[in-house]
């Protein structure tokens, strides 16, 4: 983050658009955010958007643990977004492992991927198996209120 | 078709090749040696309308590698189930992939998980492991799971 | 649809990556498309970005922990997994669940299948371009898993299943608010089924695409309504009656063609059976006991077979006499409907390839659960997006083409 102006940082917050990465969770989150999108929930109200790349994306949206097959692509997909950029983590799985802790295929949960590649990552965790849309962009706007 | 029914038929078509037992009305195991198991299986997709293929199983067990079809009847409660057991060093079974494709990716996922060959398969590479998977076998039951994150150069705890 | 006779000249043959991350897809799966022109000839999926291992981490956990685990297999099937896991281990036992329990497991079974088939519609219109119907139909998701909230204190997971019987009560005091919730749906639900039968565009546009035959039905073992709309007639809650379908006033619905227009009308058509299965279970709902208590689990196996929205599932349970099983094999319904893209897809223009895909309702957490691995260093592409652009282009060429608008009429 320290390479961003507050220039920079101020026109995120007026309009984060969110990437979002399913590594290899039980897909229950990625529901969720789907949600979040849908009249009840709305975030396009807020200026929140979903995008399809990375390279277009501020806030990236990470469910699940980090399989061994997915952490390559993720770390691929961190690197290429633009900064300022910060990560939420969805779910017990994305924040703890949740109930995939032994799993011999799991790489670990995503915080410690992204931060092999970029130890300046931001990110906040937002818990629950799965978080309701509610909790999810709660977690948002404080990702933003802290920046 | 009845289950206690299938099983005389099959008792009487093939004898001590096959042992074979209803467990309830609805559950049928049969027991059988990997070189019978082609030629049951093709009776009972001539002998039984509405058979199809389920899914399969493999097992790590003491005497061998067992691999189990289970057969569901569409429109009936029936489940059929062959076990074949295949000796350990060099585990073989014939495929069922020619006959039927739904074995396909099963077979395949089978080959990766516990290492049976199965003789006859028509796209014969792995399914769930990567190429670079190291040549373990997750089902086996000397796989441990902390020596193979220490292989694979994952710290064990974080 | 499209033969290769019809493309110009032969072309060279390029292989498409879809996945592994796409915004709608909503997890990681890796195709490989081989195309010549615009036809696919050949398609491979890569099947390991999601697996974690949860038949190895099932034979660490015991049977009381096992419907919680098995959840988080899927988090749109997470009441098959588990009532299937208990009617494996109640195959084993050789016993019956109390009526009560039977009924709880029918209606958070349903409540389920309603709130899935709904994603589903939601997906289909968007991958055609329809977003209408996404936004409709996900909104009217919202108030079903409230319901299930309701009675269960969760959106999704409700943790209630257990080897012979269900964990907690459900609270009768929301029957009401659920029944008025049905009938709002219901209602909904009649509208989406009325509008897909009179749009002429989404006739031209699904009718004859990806067509499944009965004989390849069997032959790739496909299940669920990805089956019935072939005119397959196989459902498990009527062939091997668990919880309280036995009991109950429903019909099981198949349509002739195959095609991805008849799968949307078999969906759209069980949530309305669905809705009336809940009715009678709100209705009918006997009181007694919740479950048989402790039960000791003797060495043995059983089969448990569960209709889920999808199709039938399938767990193998094998147990050695102590607390947690030796083998637990899980076959997701994905599993099979997911390798039949080799029949549905080639011979197909590329551009129908996504609502071809979709059409089985694939879910990936369910079908991978099970292998590992070693990321192999290739590059992912993205390029789902595109084709889905290419998807909804091609139907607002057709609406364009017969003077409509490009989205469907809602009443």
């Amino acid at each position: 983050m320290t390479s961003s102006t507050p220039l920079l940082v101020r026109a995120l917050k007026k309009s984060p658009w969110v990437f979002h990465v399913g590594t290899s969770g039980c897909n229950n989150c990625d529901i969720e955010i789907a949600d979040c999108l849908t009249p009840r929930f709305d975030v396009e109200r807020f200026g929140i958007k979903l995008v399809g790349s990375p390279r277009h994306a501020d806030v990236m949206l990470i469910t699940g643990p980090v399989s061994q097959a997915c952490r390559e692509p993720l770390q691929q997909a961190w690197l290429e977004m633009p900064r300022p950029r910060a990560a939420v983590m969805i779910g017990a799985c994305a924040c703890s492992m949740g109930a995939y802790k032994d799993a011999y295929s799991v790489a670990g949960p995503p915080d410690k991927v992204l931060l092999e590649v970029d130890p300046d990552a931001k990110y906040i965790y937002v818990p629950g198996c799965p978080p309701k849309p509610e909790t999810i962009v709660m977690g948002v706007v404080k990702l933003l209120g802290a920046l | 078709m009845d289950a206690n029914d299938l099983v005389g038929r099959m008792t009487e078509a093939y004898g001590d090749d096959v042992a074979c037992v209803a467990r309830s009305h609805k559950r049928v195991y049969a027991s059988l040696a990997p070189e019978h198991l082609l030629a049951v299986f093709d009776w009972l997709m001539e002998e039984v309308p509405g058979l199809r293929f389920g899914t399969s199983t493999c097992m790590d067990l003491r005497e061998g590698i067992g691999v189990f079809h289970h057969l569901p009847v569409n429109g009936t409660p029936l489940v059929i189930t062959l076990k074949v057991v295949a000796p350990k060093p060099d585990p073989r079974v014939p495929s069922l992939t020619p006959r039927v494709p739904a074995a396909g990716w099963i077979e395949r996922e089978m080959a990766d998980m516990v290492g049976v060959v199965f003789e006859g398969h028509p796209e014969p590479y792995r399914l769930v492991k990567a190429e670079s998977f190291p040549d373990t076998f997750p089902l086996r039951r000397d796989f441990d799971v902390a020596r193979f994150k220490e292989d694979i150069g994952e710290q064990p705890d974080f | 649809m499209s033969s290769p006779t019809s493309s110009p000249a032969p072309t060279e043959r390029r292989v498409v990556q879809i996945g592994p991350f796409h915004p709608l897809l909503e997890e990681p799966v890796g195709f490989s498309l081989g195309v010549e022109g615009e036809t696919v000839v050949d398609v491979d999926a890569r099947m390991d970005y999601i697996h974690k291992g949860i038949e190895i981490l099932a034979q660490q956990r015991t049977y009381d922990m096992l419907p919680i685990l098995l959840e988080r297999i899927c988090g749109i099937c997470s009441v098959t997994h588990s009532v299937c896991f208990c009617n494996a281990a109640e195959d084993l036992l050789q016993v019956e669940i109390p009526p009560r329990a039977s009924y709880i497991r029918t209606i958070i079974a349903e409540l389920e299948r309603v709130h899935s088939h709904l994603l589903w519609v939601g997906l289909a219109g968007h991958f055609i371009g329809y977003n209408t119907v996404f936004m409709w139909a996900w909104k009217y998701r919202e108030p079903v898993c409230d319901v299930f909230e309701m009675l269960t204190g969760h959106r999704q997971n409700s943790a209630l299943p257990m080897v012979g019987g269900v964990r907690r009560d459900i609270p009768e005091k929301y029957f009401d608010e659920a029944r008025k919730t049905l009938d709002m749906v219901d209602g909904k639900v009649q509208m989406l089924t009325d509008a897909v039968l009179d749009d002429p565009v989404l006739a031209a546009r699904l009718k004859g695409v990806g067509v499944l035959t009965p004989e390849e039905v069997m032959a790739w073992g496909v299940v669920g309504p990805t089956a019935r709309a072939s005119g397959v007639d196989t459902d498990v809650r009527r062939d091997e009656p668990y919880a309280a379908y036995a009991e109950l006033d429903w019909d099981v619905c198949t349509t002739p063609n195959g095609d991805v227009f008849d799968k949307a009308v078999v969906r759209l058509l069980e949530l309305k059976e669905s809705i009336k299965i809940l009715r009678q279970c709100f209705d009918n709902m006997p009181s007694g006991d919740l479950n048989l208590g402790t039960l000791h689990m003797p060495r043995g196996e059983g089969i448990g077979r569960y209709e889920a929205p999808r199709g039938e599932d399938i767990h193998y349970l094998r147990s050695n006499g102590t607390n947690m099983p030796e083998r637990l094999k899980v076959r997701a319904p994905s599993y099979t409907n997911i390798a039949s893209f080799k029949a549905s897809c080639i011979g197909e223009k590329i551009s129908d390839v996504t609502i071809t895909l979709a059409a089985c309702d694939p879910c990936y957490s369910c079908t991978e659960r099970a292998a590992v691995v070693r990321g192999d260093g290739d590059q992912p592409e993205r390029t789902f997006g595109d084709l889905v652009r290419l998807s909804q282009a091609e139907t607002r060429r057709l609406a364009s083409e017969m003077g409509r608008l490009p989205d469907l009429q809602l009443k």
